[in-house]
């Protein structure tokens, strides 16, 4: 019995850690230095950068409706990538319009068979080189009689890492998360008005691997667990209205209690039962204050991508037809009211207790993550990079996210000073309101995407009144200029973004906008189901 | 738009929307039968009283198992099992003779246009059920009476058709409660099996991909309609594939692969069959890469048993599915040739969903009732050389207003006239010895050096509509050089090409022994398994050109070794 640990080592080891088969990443690595020691075409350069990357993947997806199961799938898959560039960092294959085709996601072996992952590897990169090879020299002819107005250079330097994180061992069984969603999506059997409802349970256990030639080597887990609900109805006037709410943590052990987890199926059901029922909204422009879970998702959809800057890739035949991101030429410039800061910072784990999702080590290209204050006094300080240098920002501050490794937000946080209280904050509209001399100000609580779901009319006497049917117009990064006040307390917004293990967190107080238009929804709408359903108790 | 027809590889689990662990408890056939049948009723009631009645009404559920295993040169790639069931519900509007499912003159095909569907609860719970059945049908009745104006319009509007056939057929409803089908797939060991066999592929180090897939699907389906019709039946089906590709060192990429179905996965060759197949393949592809590119060739030609079916299948059976000689859109080809002589008068082409076997093996093109609820029934479509008839869904055409029980599709698309088990039958025959004289006799009289024979055969794609050539590509794999002694010598790089008619009309003999292709086939209802069978057969005329050929040279590096540390 010599080899049997004692006991209290055993117990020492965290409780997640599972062993990690070394077969991965010794099979990429041994491919890497065979491509990097061999693989050239005579006449050509071989690869001055490659970087192999493979996620180990197992999920599940659970569905149901009325407390039947639609649907549990479960999958193990090991997709991967080879990243091939040939000349130089200054002047390579990337960022042209011409530059090679689409290449579909390709999986590998699901075994730990050293000889298959790298057979693989060497097919793909063997591809992936010729390919490379071929868009240069393309890229070449095009930029032979002109020059480059901008002359960036198209890879960024970053330092090699090596780090490998303990695997994460997930109870991919989906008995417990059928029984959930079946739980969950039971709710709305008690609201016989909805057309259709359901509720979801989508978990992921992943290992990322990134080698490249630089000597970086990052082994590094990444799990989400996603539940989400959702419920459709039509008003007496035929208008289609949907809600959709999404709890995303990143393990299960962060979910909240399942009777929090059926409150908040209620709480949608309720709010979409009332909506059905409101009064439409008029057309209307005018202050509007959008509570921390709307303000949030206006953040992310407008913000947040003005922030994650995008280079557009050269044509060789003048401007790149794809445009710029809005703030790619405002930094020094102002974007919010002076009395804001944002600052995205992957390296925070938690805000006020609450685990958030954007957190990381490393982004998806092995540069590690940095804080960046991105606004101060309302001014735009810089943006969030890759290694995909742009104009006045060589450098990545490791926001590189997902497979294509473009700029993304990691855990935003939005920052004012003089922060409201909730009735103070009302006050401020209704303040506001009458300046304008406006019937009512209007009160969003909850968006999906830009999508408003619940929104409220606010009278001057302090009344409030849900309404349905108001649609959000023109709203921009430009709305964000005219923020007149916002409330003192903040509200974590916890997101899943591109990639299917991709998290990120919106840090915002409750913001009141000078000017919002909303549009009244237009008709005609679908008629009312015809036969009436049969209830089933 | 086009419409692509093809006899593949690619598993009709593909559409399949659902994955799922367990497998379904046993369901009670009679139960859902039940509920789908009042609800049905439930609901026409209420429709029936509005302005635009519906005047048929069905239900389908098809409830699909499948399990998955492939592997690539030896190490396992993905292992699924799926379990998901779909809801269709058709409603027509109009009546027998004009109704909402009739086409549209001068708009783009609307794929499916006639059939709603959504995914079911995979539980037998009654409130969930229910909600979806009501929910589709309120759909599928709108959609319905919006599309049945569209198509009074246009027939107000556009010149008068060609064909005026009804819309749909009248046929006797069936009732009918079949066995639920279960297989029990032993997971580990035909993981095992498809491992090893793809491993068999690394002896090659020349081979570019080299996989094994598994694919056992069962299906139960329910369909019920306002006719009366009520009927549950159950499917199943097997299939492996096991394909390889490698590079001449022109670079031109040779694919190869063995395909083999079963209704279970008994029914499979047992594995020192599929070892044999797998070294053989393996030889061939070899040989092809060494072998010399084929010069463009107008001359005979010997198709084997297999090739010919597959060839039947693409160039003749998809013409003569009977809704295509409804749309002006298509090419119609043998929309006027009823009674007329298309092939030479030993040759017989039938299409049998009764089937079970042909020639001793197994085909899987059969079943008892289509996905209309029709009886499926023998159809001679060429008795003598003359042709009779089309495949028929219960969409009518010109002379032929009922059903033969082909109307197929799969789970979630509206079924249309397709294929079953295709048999080709020859009048006169001949040793495949005394056939192969018979070529070079008739390559000496053409004066030809020689003739060809085509070994292996894959589908392509077929096009049928008027807007591009009539033309059809099948991809021949294994291609000999038959020399006027006798030599055979292996060529690569055929591409066929021609007309389907001329190409049909040339047969001038026939081998006394008859191949089955199993697989499934794919067109606007979704994939369905079929079968093809057929002599040998020698044709007269048949031209090649030579195959485009890939730019892409081959690998730069040798393949990585097997161990860390070791050697390629």
């Amino acid at each position: 019995m010599r080899r049997a640990a004692p006991l209290f080592l055993l117990m020492l080891l965290p409780s997640v850690a599972a062993a990690r088969d070394p077969t991965i990443e010794t099979a990429m690595k041994d491919e890497l230095a065979r491509t990097l020691k061999e693989l050239r075409i005579e006449s050509h350069a071989g690869p001055y950068f490659v970087a192999f990357r493979l996620w180990d993947r197992a999920s599940l997806q659970v569905s149901a409706t009325l407390g039947a199961l639609v649907a549990s799938d479960s999958e193990t898959a090991r997709p991967f990538s080879a990243e091939v560039r040939v000349g130089t960092p200054e002047f390579d294959n990337t960022n042209f319009v011409g530059g090679g085709g689409w290449v579909p996601e390709k999986a590998t072996t699901i075994e730990a068979d050293y000889h298959a992952i790298r057979h693989d590897f060497w097919s793909v990169t063997d591809e992936a080189y010729k390919a490379a090879v071929e868009t240069l020299s393309r890229k070449q002819a095009a930029f032979e009689n002109r020059l480059r107005t901008e002359g960036l250079p198209d890879f960024g330097p970053a330092d090699p890492v090596e780090s490998r994180d303990p695997a994460v061992d997930l109870d991919l069984d989906p008995g417990r998360w059928e029984a959930l969603a079946r739980r969950l999506s039971a709710v709305f059997r008690r609201f016989p008005e909805f057309h259709r409802s359901s509720a979801g349970v989508r978990l992921t256990r992943q290992d990322d691997y990134l080698v490249t030639s630089e000597g970086t080597c990052l082994i590094e887990p990444a799990h989400i667990l996603v539940i989400g609900i959702e419920a459709e109805t039509q008003a007496a006037d035929g208008m289609v209205l949907a809600d959709a709410t999404a709890v995303v943590v990143s393990l299960p052990d962060h979910l909240p209690p399942e009777a929090a987890l059926a409150a908040e199926a209620e709480d949608l059901a309720r709010r979409l039962s009332a909506t059905r029922t409101a009064p439409v909204l008029d057309d209307y422009a005018g202050p509007a204050v959008f509570e921390p879970q709307a303000a949030a998702e206006v953040v992310l959809a407008v913000l947040a991508r003005a922030f994650a800057s995008n280079r557009p890739p050269e044509s060789g035949r003048g401007e790149s037809s794809l445009p710029a991101g809005p703030f790619q030429n405002r930094i020094g410039g102002r974007v919010l009211p002076r009395s804001f800061s944002v600052v995205d910072d992957p390296t925070a784990v938690a805000w006020e207790g609450t685990r958030l999702m954007g957190s990381y080590r490393y982004d998806d290209e092995g540069v590690p993550g940095r804080k960046v204050t991105l606004v101060e006094g309302g001014i735009l300080k810089t943006l969030l990079t890759s290694r995909t240098p742009q104009r006045k920002l060589p450098l990545s501050n490791g926001h590189g996210r997902g497979r294509t490794g473009r700029p993304a937000i990691a855990n935003l946080f939005v920052d004012a000073k003089d922060g409201l209280s909730a009735a103070d904050l009302k006050a401020r509209l209704l303040d506001e309101v009458e300046l304008r001399g406006l019937p009512y100000g209007i009160v969003v609580r909850r968006m999906a995407g830009l999508t408003p779901t619940s929104v409220f009319r606010v009278f001057p006497d302090g009344r409030e009144e849900r309404v349905r049917g108001a649609q959000l117009q023109d709203m921009n990064h430009q709305a964000f200029k005219d923020i007149l006040a916002t409330s003192s307390r903040r509200y974590a917004h916890q997101v899943q973004q591109g990639d299917a293990v991709q998290g990120a967190s919106v840090v915002t107080p409750s913001l009141l906008f000078e000017d919002v238009t909303f549009k009244r929804r237009q008709g005609p709408f679908p008629k009312l189901p015809i036969a009436p359903r049969r209830q089933v108790p | 738009m086009h419409r692509h027809l093809l006899l593949s590889l690619v598993p009709f689990l593909l559409a399949a929307p659902g994955l799922a662990g367990p497998r379904p408890p046993q369901m009670k056939p009679a139960w859902l039968l039940g509920l789908l049948d009042d609800e049905l009723k439930r609901n026409l009631a209420v429709l029936k009283k509005e302005a635009v009645p519906p005047y048929f009404v069905s239900y389908t559920v098809r409830d699909l198992s499948a399990d998955h295993v492939r592997a690539s040169f030896g190490a396992v790639e993905s292992d699924l099992r799926k379990h998901a069931r779909t809801f269709a519900v058709e409603v027509r509007v109009g009546d027998y003779s004009l109704d909402n499912t009739h086409a549209i003159r001068g708009r783009g095909r609307e794929p499916g246009y006639s059939t709603v569907s959504a995914a079911l609860p995979i539980e037998d719970d009654e409130g969930a059920i229910r909600e979806v059945l009501w929910r589709e049908t309120d759909r599928a009745y709108k959609d319905a009476v919006e599309r049945l104006a569209k198509v009074r319009t246009n027939r107000d509007v556009k010149v008068g058709e060609e064909d005026r056939s009804d819309d749909f057929s009248r046929e006797s409803p069936e009732r009918f409660v079949g066995e639920p089908v279960t297989i029990r797939v032993d997971r580990a060991a035909w993981r095992d099996r498809v491992k090893a066999w793809s491993a068999r592929l690394l002896d090659d180090p020349r081979l570019l991909t080299g996989a094994a897939s598994l694919w056992v699907t069962e299906e139960r389906r329910w369909l019920v309609s306002s006719e009366g019709t009520s009927v549950f039946s159950g499917t199943s089906l097997a299939r492996l594939v096991i394909e390889a590709t490698t590079k001449a060192d022109d670079g031109m990429l040779l694919p190869r692969n063995l395909t083999y179905a079963s209704r279970s996965p008994d029914g499979l060759p047992p594995d020192e069959e599929v070892r044999k197949d797998v070294a053989g393949m393996m030889a061939d592809l070899a040989a092809m890469r060494d072998a010399p590119q084929i010069d463009p060739y107008a001359g005979p030609a010997i198709l084997s048993g297999r090739a010919a079916g597959v060839f039947f299948h693409e160039v003749f059976g998809h013409r003569v599915e009977g809704h295509r000689q409804k749309d002006e859109k298509e090419g119609q080809t043998f929309r006027d040739k009823v009674g007329q002589r298309i092939l030479p008068d030993f040759l017989s082409v039938v299409f049998d969903p009764a089937l079970r076997k042909v020639a001793g093996q197994e085909v899987v093109g059969g079943y008892e009732l289509d996905d209309q609820g029709v009886r499926g029934r023998k159809v001679d479509v060429v008795v003598g050389g003359r042709f009779k008839g089309f495949l028929m869904s219960r969409s009518p055409v010109k002379g032929f207003p009922k059903s033969n029980g082909h109307g197929r599709g799969q789970a979630g698309r509206a079924p249309v006239a397709r294929q079953s088990n295709l048999v080709v039958l020859a009048g006169e025959s001949m040793p495949f010895a005394a056939l192969k004289a018979r070529l070079i006799e008739e390559c000496r009289r053409q004066g030809k050096p020689y003739g060809l024979w085509f070994r292996g055969i894959e589908g392509g794609f077929t096009f049928t509509g008027r807007e591009i050539p009539n033309a059809f590509n099948v991809i021949p794999t294994v291609v000999y050089r038959i020399h006027l002694d006798g030599r055979e010598e292996m060529v690569r790089g055929a591409d066929l090409i021609g007309t389907p008619l001329t190409a049909l009309t040339t047969v001038i003999a026939a081998s006394d022994r008859t191949e089955v292709f199993n697989g499934v086939c794919g067109a606007e209802s979704g994939w369905v398994p079929v079968s093809a069978s057929s002599p040998d057969l020698l044709l007269s005329q048949i031209e090649i050109q030579r195959k485009e050929k890939s730019q892409e040279r081959l690998p730069i590096l040798p393949p990585p070794p097997r161990t860390p540390g070791g050697r390629p």
